[in-house]
């Protein structure tokens, strides 16, 4: 009786209709619509066949449906592109079909099983090809097979037994075929939103973690900033993040592209052989670690930095870099792997690496992506303490540099001696800080005048603690009743007993005898001293054995005697003339201070000799002291020009009169 | 100034590069203090990589010869670079320091020394 008001062709389009405009409404986003429109191809086709009447075009319709989902699977990540397997199916299908279409009615119902097979072949070829490839939408692939590849087999099924003729067939079979693109599609949207939600939780998780990092970065640094306190953060940050079994952080010296442990946390079994000995016993095998390098390149620890790229090894045991790695009853197992390499800007300052040492237990894709984000950040903790450490570094020696420089000041000579016998010039320039430089001239007795050039080891308030040591040593010990070696002598005893370890001075010193006109000089380690002789024109160094002082006691010290005559010059220098360094990084060497003291010795007190030719008739008188003493300042200062001077400089000069 | 140590089973290497000067050379006297107090059976001290010393350097080169000597540990430094070559000739340090030219071999006499 409903066949004329329900006929079984109109249930199938009413039914479609009422899914398509239920889809619509329910996910009313453009890009949800293809659920929508593969519906609406599916009524379509109904319509066209209760229209025409011809059973091919369902077929060609359900291929054309299935083309739709395929596509749909590409776009959603899949493959898609492999039409091998799944064209086979589509084969038999339309052969099935056909065979259907031109045999008579005669023909038992089973051959409906031809396209049967062949569809459902054709589906799970398909989707296993597409799913082989993509981790990614797995899930809705996989979830996708059993309402596709079912709802196909027993609907098929039904439709073989019943003929697709019959009211139910048309009725019920035909409609639920609409529910299969709609549930997989349904499902898919559903897992999207569910991702969604998973990886707004991740990014908030991702950015408390993070935050809790830098908190407990900063609350690690208590009195003193350390750089092994932060690595430590960072490690035990990121093993906590992962639930990782193990951990390192390494970094780089750059001189010789190794890296090195710098912090361990838990059980981490380096990447490659170990000796069997360092395995037996927990405590060996911590301090084998701690003291292991690996050279840039080698390992996955040493690649991660070359290529300065994250290494994530989900599973070991098919990597050939973790062959050492594969015994699960062995120490030295490992399960899964990440190195993060830690860059800031170009450079490269060491590597994190993190395990897992349970079998089957690995890292998982969002842990990776955590690290690397987490990488960046410890990068730039790491960098930030070890700045802040150089620079405090620096700040502690200056302000103990300022305080020594004040002693300094205060234990240059004011004036120095001069008689009718020896005339003295000076001239100390301290560096920046200061550097070590003393020098004194004192009258032994009437006729005997020492003079000392002094420069100790170091800088700052030690330094200037051993320059006030050498004033009072050399002020106590200093008479005319000894030569200069055993004053040296007795210096080193002095000082060698009260000075640290590590500390000395090198001191040239030299008693001159104005009645027998005799310099005595002793050297300790010190530039030699020149001497230039006026009477044969002639500049020469001097120099004796000998250690600098405060180094070892019994040290002996030879006396050198040498002759001198009236307006013979005598030069003491520190090495922060030799060392002065210009803008080219070129050093004033001990040759250009040779040269100069050479050149203006010669050319007298009127200066260089285009001077005397322009003068012309008046000759130069013999250099005094102080023509020296400005000659090398001058030159000096041409040199470095504006370069800034690391070293105290000091020249002491004497004229014999 | 980079200072890496590696600790062998016999001899404990210090390997310095850049300037061991007034700011950095404290660093490697802290290495060498911890070295010679792991009980070690030899140091050597890789001067290789050294681009300036100063007399804060030499002083704690100083330092690691007395502290080796009073802990009895040998010390060899090796591989002397031209800058700190020159500045421990000036100060007449060269026969004064355990200085020798090639590492291998003193690691190794270092080692049968132990042996012995």
């Amino acid at each position: 009786m409903t066949a004329a008001f329900l006929s079984p062709k109109l249930a199938v389009l009413l039914a479609g209709g009422l899914v398509y405009l239920a889809v619509r409404r329910t996910y009313p986003e453009r890009s949800q619509h293809v659920i929508a429109a593969l519906l609406l191809s599916a009524v379509l086709r109904d319509l066209a066949y209760a229209v025409l009447g011809l059973y091919p075009l369902l077929v060609i319709g359900d291929i054309g449906l299935l083309l739709g989902l395929a596509y749909w699977l590409r776009a959603a990540g899949g493959r898609g592109g492999l039409w091998f397997r799944p064209g086979i199916g589509y084969l038999l299908l339309v052969l099935g079909v056909v065979l259907l279409e031109v045999t008579t009615p005669g023909v038992p119902r089973m051959v409906y099983l031809v396209p049967l097979v062949g569809a459902v072949a054709g589906l799970i070829g398909w989707f296993y090809d597409a799913v082989s490839d993509s981790v990614e939408n797995a899930r809705i692939i996989g979830e996708a097979r059993a309402p596709v590849c079912l709802g196909v087999f027993y609907g098929q099924a039904a439709l073989a037994v019943l003929g697709h003729h019959s009211a139910i067939a048309q009725l019920v079979i035909y409609p639920l075929f609409y529910l299969i693109p709609v549930v997989v599609l349904l499902r898919y949207f559903e897992l999207g939103r569910q991702r969604s939600i998973e990886q707004m939780r991740a990014t908030r998780l991702e950015n408390e973690s993070l935050f809790a990092f830098m908190r407990r970065v900063a609350g690690s640094f208590g009195d003193r900033v350390e750089l092994e306190s932060t690595l430590n953060v960072i490690l035990a940050s990121a093993m906590e993040d992962t639930a990782a079994d193990g951990g390192s952080v390494w970094l780089l010296d750059g001189s010789s592209q190794t890296l090195s442990v710098r912090a361990v946390e838990g059980v981490f079994p380096p990447p490659h052989e170990v000796p069997e000995a360092v395995k037996k016993k927990a405590q060996t095998f911590e301090s084998y670690l701690r003291s292991l390098s690996i050279r840039v390149g080698e390992t996955a620890i040493g690649q991660a930095v070359q290529d300065r790229v994250a290494i994530y090894v989900a599973d070991t045991t098919a990597d050939p870099r973790f062959r050492a790695n594969s015994d699960r009853d062995d120490l030295l197992f490992i399960s899964s792997f990440v190195a993060l390499p830690l860059v800031i800007g170009e450079r490269v300052r060491g590597v994190l690496a993190l395990v897992k040492r349970r079998p089957g237990i690995r890292f998982s894709e969002r842990d990776f992506e955590h690290l690397r984000t987490f990488a960046d950040y410890a990068a730039l903790t790491i960098e930030l303490v070890a700045t802040y450490l150089e620079l405090l570094e620096k700040r502690e020696v200056e302000r103990e540099l300022a305080v020594a420089a004040s002693i300094q000041r205060q234990m240059v000579p004011e004036r120095l001696p001069g008689s009718a016998r020896a005339e003295f010039s000076a001239y100390a320039l301290a560096a920046r800080g200061v550097g070590g430089d003393y020098y004194d001239v004192f009258e032994l007795d009437e006729r005997r005048v020492a003079a000392i050039v002094c420069d100790v080891a170091g800088k700052g308030v030690p330094a200037a603690l051993v320059m006030v040591m050498v004033r009072t040593a050399i002020r106590l010990i200093a008479s005319a009743e000894r030569d200069s070696g055993e004053t040296l002598g007795l210096m080193n005893e002095a000082l060698a007993q009260q000075m640290e370890v590590g500390h000395y001075a090198t001191i040239g010193f030299f008693i001159y005898d104005s009645d027998k006109q005799v310099l005595q000089y002793s050297n300790a380690a010190h530039h030699p001293v020149l001497v230039y002789h006026r009477d044969r024109d002639e500049l020469l160094e001097y120099d004796t054995e000998g250690l600098p002082v405060g180094i070892e006691r019994g040290v002996q010290y030879p006396t050198r005697e040498i002759s001198v005559m009236s307006d013979d010059l005598v030069v003491m220098y520190t090495d922060g003339l030799t060392e002065a360094r210009n803008n080219r990084g070129e050093q004033f060497e001990a040759r250009r201070v040779f040269d100069t003291v050479a050149r203006s010795a010669r050319a007298g007190s009127f200066g260089g000799a285009a001077d005397r030719g322009v003068a012309g008739n008046e000759a130069p008188g013999p250099a005094c002291a102080q023509d020296i003493r400005d000659a090398l300042r001058d030159e000096l200062t041409r040199f470095v020009g504006g370069a800034r001077q690391h070293d105290d400089q000091t020249v002491l000069v004497m004229r014999v009169r | 100034m980079e200072i890496r140590v590696e600790r062998g089973e016999q001899a404990g290497v210090i390997r310095v590069s850049g300037d061991v000067d007034l700011y950095h050379s404290h660093r490697l006297k802290d290495a060498l203090t911890e070295l010679a107090g792991e009980a070690s059976s030899g140091i050597v001290l890789d001067l290789g990589g050294a681009t300036y010393i100063d007399s804060s350097g030499v002083g704690v080169l100083i330092y690691a010869k007395s502290l080796c000597g009073k802990n009895g540990i040998p010390l060899r430094i090796v591989n002397l670079s031209d800058p700190v070559r020159k500045v421990l000739e000036l100060t007449k340090l060269m026969s004064y320091l355990p200085l020798s030219d090639s590492e291998a071999g003193e690691i190794r006499e270092l080692d049968d020394q132990n042996g012995a």
